[in-house]
């Protein structure tokens, strides 16, 4: 079993990335150093090899053998998505093309993993799309991407042109960039956009697999899970298992908040690490503070998944590995694999209406009990922290949050209740003094998790 | 035979007139937007249902029965 030692506790500090990188190794981000920037196609295919695109059928098996699954967050069996779209294609005429969508939007602000992989191996990626293109029967893909993600797709366009003139059997590639909102990341959204409306999730009748953009069948996978297909089908489904575990196999990309001015940090998991190897806080020296504030590395909860995922009591989880079946089993899932922290010494509740009014602001407004549901999630945990609220207010709260669950055209309403229902659970005594208008003896402030302005163009 | 009504919540605007017709499957929820109580539409309700599907002005109601045909959409 291949193992990268230890990636989290020696950290590579890497001046040209806004973050710290774990050690380069691993499997998706082995090969050169981070700071040499992207890796070029001739590098890429002198260190790998050639693509081999043989058979479909044979390729989708060896994907179905691995039990790859998305990793954007829904963590949908991959091969289960190219089959669906295989059949569906050949059911209907010729005109059915389908679509093939590597998502590269990461709307997920908390995580670092998909830019950070296109900006270093934007070639990687672009196998994973080229092999889907080959197995859906479509001849064009398009990279969709979020503004703001400059680096990853600069890197993406030189890697597209580079592969051009290389003259690569490839289908032909499109890199679309949309609006950075939280929910323009969405499947449905990216086909509404590419389809030339605005990057809002729809309602679906039919999964996009079978009929998405103009009713034609259309693959939308993650860029890491697009990453992992390349690797597959050069080296194999039994040497991809190798990594992870049999419940979850493969390596992961899990972006981790320890605390610190430079925020997150990324690692590739290939042994699994339990959760609180994951937050072992740095040496003092590898602090971006030099250690002047020890307490505030010392998780009291931690946030797992994203903004929209759910919180657990540190001590609950800290020998529970990251994979998702290990989380499933708390009540957990690895969501984009984000790992965010809270210090013992901060306030939950600041933290949850912190949360909560950012992802009521990233509604598209299209659904009411998300467009009101969630602006009223948020000015009840806003009272809360300022303690003008009561105890009353927040069972009102709790009755609330389950009138929202369910009905969103797309999950965006059954996150954010996630993450409250949860947080109101984890930091039960947070709340209740903040119901009683007594102090919660917060000392730290919350971490500084980046909360982006919201853009106003849903194009 | 059941059939389960299927609300776009992309669509709706909370007219509320849904319930007007069909307020034994339909109700409103705290912002005035529908909510459905029986998952699965007796036969008994069906009438009151369609009424409510078709006076919806933002046609944000639909009937979905069993079995449902697969594959195709509207074209392009």
């Amino acid at each position: 079993m291949t193992l990268a030692r230890s990636p989290v506790l020696d950290p590579l500090t890497d001046r040209t990335l806004p973050y710290r990188m774990g050690q380069p190794g691993g499997r998706l981000l082995a090969g050169r150093p981070p700071r040499l920037g992207a890796e070029p196609l001739r590098d890429h295919a002198a260190r790998l090899g050639p693509l081999p695109l043989g058979d479909p059928r044979r390729v989708l098996e060896e994907l179905e053998r691995s039990g790859l699954t998305g990793r954007g967050g829904g963590g949908f069996p991959v091969a289960r998505k190219l089959a669906a779209a295989r059949a569906a294609a050949s059911a209907g005429c010729a005109h059915h093309v389908p679509h093939v969508v590597v998502n590269a939007s990461e709307s997920e602000p908390a995580s670092v993993k998909d830019r950070t992989l296109c900006t270093l191996r934007p070639h990687l990626v672009l196998d994973g799309a080229a092999v889907a293109a080959a197995i859906a029967g479509a001849n064009r893909v398009v990279v969709y991407a979020h503004r703001g993600t400059d680096r990853a797709i600069e890197a993406l366009r030189l890697a597209v042109a580079e592969r051009r003139a290389a003259g690569l059997p490839d289908p032909a590639w499109l890199v679309g960039v949309g609006p950075a909102r939280y929910v323009s990341g969405e499947a449905s959204a990216a086909a509404s956009w590419l389809e030339g409306g605005e990057a809002k999730p729809r309602a679906l009748r039919l999964p996009l697999a079978v009929g998405g953009i103009a009713g034609r069948p259309t693959v939308v996978h993650n860029v890491e899970t697009m990453a992992h297909v390349a690797l597959i089908v050069r080296f194999g489904a039994d040497w991809w298992r190798q990594a992870g575990t049999m419940a979850s196999p493969g390596s992961r990309l899990v972006t981790v908040h320890r605390g610190g001015p430079r925020g997150a940090e990324l690692l590739e998991m290939v042994a699994p690490l339990t959760v609180g190897t994951l937050l072992t806080p740095p040496a003092p020296e590898d602090r971006d503070d030099g250690g002047r504030s020890p307490s505030s590395y010392e998780p009291g909860a931690v946030l797992i998944g994203g903004y929209a995922g759910r919180w657990a009591a540190a001590d609950a989880v800290e020998g529970v590995p990251f994979t998702s079946d290990a989380l499933a089993a708390v009540g957990l899932a690895p969501g984009c694999g984000v790992v965010a922290p809270l210090p013992k010494e901060a306030c939950g509740v600041a933290a949850m209406a912190t949360l909560a009014q950012w992802l009521a602001a990233e509604s598209a407004g299209q659904c009411g009990p998300c467009l009101f549901g969630l602006a009223d999630v948020a000015e009840g945990l806003q009272r809360l922290t300022e303690r003008v609220s009561s105890r009353r207010e927040v069972r009102n709260l709790r009755l609330l949050l389950g009138d929202i669950r369910g009905k969103g055209a797309c999950h965006h309403p059954d996150g954010v209740v996630g993450m409250v229902e949860s947080g109101l659970d984890v930091f039960a005594d947070d709340v209740d003094r903040h119901a009683r208008r007594r102090p919660c003896g917060a000392t730290a402030d919350l971490p500084a998790w980046p909360f982006p302005a919201p853009e106003e163009a849903w194009r | 035979m059941t059939a389960r009504l299927r609300i776009d919540r992309t669509r709706c605007a909370g007219h509320g007139i849904c319930v007007l017709f069909a307020g034994r499957t339909i109700d409103l929820d705290a912002w005035g937007f529908p909510e459905v109580l029986e998952e699965t539409i007796e036969p008994h309700a069906l009438p009151a249902v369609r009424r409510a599907i078709t006076s919806c002005p933002r046609q944000a109601l639909s009937l979905e029965e069993p079995p449902s045909p697969a594959g195709r959409r509207g074209t392009p």
